[in-house]
């Protein structure tokens, strides 16, 4: 796996990715990863101008989540559009082809299951603010064999 | 445009500062009042008040919100009142309301928290995150975290708007999910626009709608069954 200068390990796993547009009607290719949300397999667009993990309505629709640990359901602004929901945290793992899968909690927003119309058939989004934020990743973007790396900070 | 221009008028009616109580107070006081005999261009919604006080915070306000966010650093630590609280409280409330995350974070990281109540906290958290100013919200998060250990719901929001967790790192490869990945590469073009229901790269059903997909699948969540559509 990838290693610093130093000798230290930067990258623990690797994972495939797909780079293209997240929906018909979007202009940009995006880093499109299949990773699990709590233990439901999802496909998660990286966006690394975004915060927190989002949970799409579909996504949303499946999940068990502790009523206890989350915020009081409010209006959240992402990406230029308002959508209700709550935040939470929940258990994202990125399942290794090589190496070690590795599971984080980030800040997650979940979209309300009754937001669905609105939402459209965007996917799950993976953030950098208070999500991605605390791991290490690179890409590396070989045609026939894209490849993500992750690992943790020490 | 100029955010304070849209401001609505608010009317304050507790006589503050009182020039004679305090003589730091008096000199910052005499300054700004300095400043607002100097101010020549106020927008005509933001009222001219009748009491000298309120005259003096909605020029503060303005200069803060315009060009000088010292001026709310100032208020906040001299003027601790309930009333000038609130009346702070209620500008975050309409540049919330404004949905502007710039300003929002720019007036709400001038503020002096230390006078605020943790419910006054907790309902700023709110507003930032209802604007979009997600950063300001983590921010105060983790303050009000900080200062008010022993309340339930300011730890929760500590504690949920905190620092990504790994809670794992050691876990083995997951050949399943290379699989599914490696079928939507092989068969975009084949189920373009359908809904897919997948499990260890096999395909267990596909639909026009996800509604018709998952009257097909049994129980996706407990079978780890990726539903998706193809691009």
């Amino acid at each position: 796996m990838l290693r610093l200068q130093n000798g230290e390990p930067f990258a623990t796993g690797v994972m495939d990715y797909e780079f293209r547009p997240v929906t018909p009607a979007d202009n940009n290719q995006r880093i499109i990863l299949r990773i699990d949300v709590g233990n439901i397999p999802v496909l998660a667009a990286l966006d690394t101008g975004g915060p927190f993990f989002i949970v799409s309505p579909g996504t949303a629709d499946q999940l068990e989540i502790d009523p206890s640990f989350i915020l009081s359901r409010t209006t959240i602004k992402i990406r230029g559009c308002e959508y209700k929901g709550y935040l939470t945290r929940i258990d994202i793992r990125l399942p290794a082809k090589a190496g070690n899968s590795l599971i984080f909690q980030p800040t997650t927003f979940v979209v309300n299951a009754d937001q669905q119309e609105k939402w459209g058939d965007l996917p799950n989004f993976i953030g950098i603010e208070s999500c991605l934020e605390r791991i290490r990743f690179a890409i590396d973007p070989k045609p026939d064999e894209s490849l993500f790396y992750f690992g943790d900070i020490p | 445009m100029d955010v304070a221009y849209k401001l609505p008028n608010i009317y304050i009616t507790e006589e503050f500062p009182k020039r004679s109580n305090s003589t730091g107070t008096a000199s910052i006081y005499n300054m700004y009042l300095r400043n607002i005999y100097d101010w020549t261009n106020i927008e005509e919604d933001i009222r001219p008040a009748t009491s000298g006080s309120a005259f003096f915070i909605e020029t503060l306000t303005r200069r803060a919100i315009t060009d000088d966010s010292s001026a709310f650093q100032f208020m906040t630590r001299e003027l601790t009142s309930t009333v000038i609280r609130n009346y702070l409280t209620s500008i975050l409330e309409k540049i919330a309301s404004l949905r502007d995350e710039k300003i929002f974070s720019k007036v709400a990281g001038s503020f002096d928290w230390d006078s605020f109540s943790v419910q006054d906290v907790i309902n700023v958290i709110q507003l930032a995150l209802e604007c979009g100013a997600h950063l300001q919200a983590r921010k105060l998060a983790a303050y009000g975290g900080n200062r008010f250990p022993e309340n339930d719901v300011m730890q929760k929001y500590a504690k949920i708007l905190g620092p990504t967790l790994v809670t794992d790192r050691n876990l083995p490869p997951d050949p399943a999910a290379t699989a599914d990945m490696n079928w939507l590469k092989n068969h975009n073009e084949e189920y373009r626009g359908q809904w897919v229901a997948l499990r260890n790269g096999q395909l267990l059903g596909n639909a026009e709608t996800r509604k018709d997909l998952l009257a097909q699948v049994n129980n996706p969540k407990e079978n780890r069954i990726l539903i998706t559509q193809v691009y």
